[in-house]
């Protein structure tokens, strides 16, 4: 059995994981920059569409969607500026565990800033109905609308994960399991 | 000259013989350990303005050249390995071997640095300090551990060396 472990701990490269967490940080760094430009042009974008736009025509209902959006489009914009500073903070003087640390906790597959982008997902959500609502409700009852707004949205958002969970899957696993084996080998997660 | 530039070759200057100790450890040829040397002192470069003082400068070196050094591995052998030198005693010194040591110490150094090689990321990374003459102190700030778990590390690395030690000799 221990040498079983051993194996295991042995096939670990400590080396690639700090060479694929350099690569991978630049690479998320300019993401996450990307990300945060899109949704900063977004949140005025909406607000000016939905919220400050004089049009006579836009609802009650527009607006409150407007509102939706630019409360959804600031919270990604926060979850990506909390990611970006992580990033732009990575220090690989400190002490070998800390970096490991940092990497487990960096490359994982929840956070609770994820919290966040669901509680975005859920405005996005409101907002889509609201913003359809008017055009819809005389071709179908409120609940059939609701029904068909939420299997479509949470399709697309499914969809979205499943990608999500694959590239996590394929880039970010390797090197969160690596830094948790060896941390489990310094004996602590 | 500014101030950086001057405090970086200062700590270049008073600490070369460290980094060049880490690099021999994971480069084979000189080449590759001029390579590493450099890409060591570029980390050095960039992060020199985080040096805050909390580690002493030789223990924040080692940081920047043991991570430096498992990055660099990476992209020569993927397989992080130790390369020990001959003409070094540390590894005598470390395993109690008389210094008079007959023909067989070529064999007995290969034998030794399979072993090494065996054992696991964070226990090569001990060893190489260990041979670097680097107390168990500042060991555990490079790695992050506690001393003590240093020291238990150290001796299970002895133990099982001594093991094959054992097994060679007979």
């Amino acid at each position: 059995m221990k040498i079983m472990k051993k194996d295991k701990i042995h096939t670990m490269n400590l080396d690639s994981l700090i060479n694929e967490m350099g690569s991978k940080d630049i690479k998320y760094k300019k993401m996450m920059k990307r990300f945060q430009i899109v949704f900063f042009i977004f949140i005025f974008l909406y607000a000016g569409l939905f919220i400050i736009n004089p049009d006579p025509d836009l609802t009650i209902y527009d607006r409150m969607a407007g509102l939706c959006y630019v409360v959804a489009f600031t919270l990604f914009t926060i979850q990506f500026r909390s990611l970006h500073k992580k990033f732009k903070q990575v220090n690989y003087c400190d002490p070998v565990k800390k970096v490991l640390k940092d990497a487990e906790k960096r490359y994982r597959l929840w956070h609770k800033n994820l919290l966040l982008v669901g509680i975005a997902i859920l405005c996005i959500d409101a907002a889509s109905i609201l913003v359809m609502f008017d055009r819809f409700n005389e071709r179908w009852t409120i609940w059939e609308f609701i029904l068909i707004v939420q299997v479509l949205y949470f399709v697309l958002i499914g969809i979205g994960f499943t990608f999500g969970y694959l590239r996590w899957r394929n880039e970010s696993r390797p090197i969160w399991l690596s830094a948790k084996t060896l941390l489990e080998e310094l004996g602590e997660k | 000259m500014n101030k950086k530039e001057e405090k970086f070759r200062k700590i270049i200057n008073d600490n070369e013989h460290r980094i060049s100790g880490i690099c021999r450890y994971y480069s084979s040829n000189e080449d590759d350990q001029k390579d590493m040397y450099q890409e060591v002192l570029i980390n050095i470069w960039k992060s020199i303005d985080s040096f805050r003082g909390d580690a002493q400068l030789s223990t924040w070196i080692y940081r920047v050249a043991v991570n430096t050094a498992m990055g660099f591995a990476n992209k020569e052998v993927r397989r992080q390995k130790i390369f020990l030198d001959q003409k070094d005693n540390s590894l005598q010194n470390f395993m109690d071997v008389d210094e008079n040591l007959n023909k067989e110490k070529e064999k007995l150094y290969k034998v030794l640095e399979n072993q090494i090689n065996q054992l696991s990321v964070i226990d090569k990374i001990i060893m190489t300090l260990v041979l670097e003459s680097v107390n168990h102190k500042e060991i555990a700030s490079v790695i992050g551990i506690t001393e003590p778990n240093v020291r238990v590390k150290i001796h299970r690395i002895k133990n099982e060396l001594k093991e094959t030690l054992k097994s060679f000799n007979s």
